[in-house]
């Protein structure tokens, strides 16, 4: 008697591509988690100006010395300090 | 006439089941221990802190203290300035001192020599930050360079440049 095997085939076709499926996500979320844990960075910045929060210090002594001075070459020591610090 | 059921494809169906729930067991191990096994870098806000801490040591509301520079001249002996700045690099957790930081003041007519070199810490560390400025590698120190402006008592102008650098690496990056 022939028996038609096809039914048993799909059958385990499904199965296959359903492992596959499941590893497939698996490996996903692992790159996932992965991404995340470089993510694991802890650095602050100041929340009145958004800048870290050395920036927001070290702006404010320049502009205190600037005025002391009442500078006539601020743009040029801005200059220097803007390629020193980018 | 009985008959028997054949159940050998039930036992490989539960073979396969019990194969996929320890994949996904293993998966699930794997996302945690990736995730929780890496520990937080904390090293970046720490040179930040140093900076701070330095910067406000060395010029504090727009002058650079009298200490280092009276009267528009370099104070002599002024190599260990940096220790009234209450800084403590040694730690019990490590044998060696896992913080460098340097403090170079150059007047504005001359930024190729410093008028003051002030060293704290551990040197090693410093041929590190070289690299890194190429390429930034995680396992080796987290170095950050700041400058500000100042002025000092006879009102001459100085650039500050301030390194701080910290290693601390086996604490601070999964290794």
């Amino acid at each position: 008697m022939l028996k038609s095997k096809k039914a048993q085939t799909g059958e385990t076709v499904s199965w296959i591509v359903a492992t596959l499926v499941i590893i497939g996500i698996l490996l996903i979320f692992i790159y996932v988690s992965v991404l995340m844990s470089n993510t694991k960075k802890i650095n602050f910045t100041d929340t009145a100006t958004g800048l870290p929060s050395e920036s927001a210090i070290l702006t404010e002594k320049n502009f205190i010395a600037n005025e002391i001075m009442n500078n006539k070459n601020k743009d040029m020591i801005d200059g220097i300090l803007k390629n020193e610090n980018p | 006439m009985k008959i028997i059921p054949n159940k050998r494809g039930d036992k490989i169906l539960s073979v396969y089941w019990f194969a996929i729930l320890l994949i996904t067991a293993g998966g699930i191990f794997a996302m945690v221990y990736i995730f929780y096994g890496t520990p937080y870098d904390v090293r970046e806000i720490e040179t930040r802190i140093l900076t701070n801490q330095i910067a406000d040591c060395v010029s504090y509301e727009g002058k650079i203290s009298q200490n280092l520079i009276s009267n528009g001249i370099a104070k002599e002996g002024n190599e260990n300035f940096l220790d009234q700045c209450h800084l403590n690099f040694n730690s019990p957790e490590w044998k060696d001192a896992q913080f460098y930081t340097e403090v170079n003041l150059y007047k504005l007519e001359n930024l190729n020599t410093p008028v003051l070199d002030i060293k704290k810490g551990n040197n090693n560390w410093v041929a590190d930050c070289t690299i890194q400025e190429n390429k930034k590698q995680e396992n080796l120190p987290t170095c950050l360079r700041k400058n500000f402006y100042s002025i000092d008592d006879k009102n001459n102008q100085y650039i500050i440049k301030i390194l701080s650098v910290v290693r601390k690496a086996e604490k601070n990056v999964k290794i």
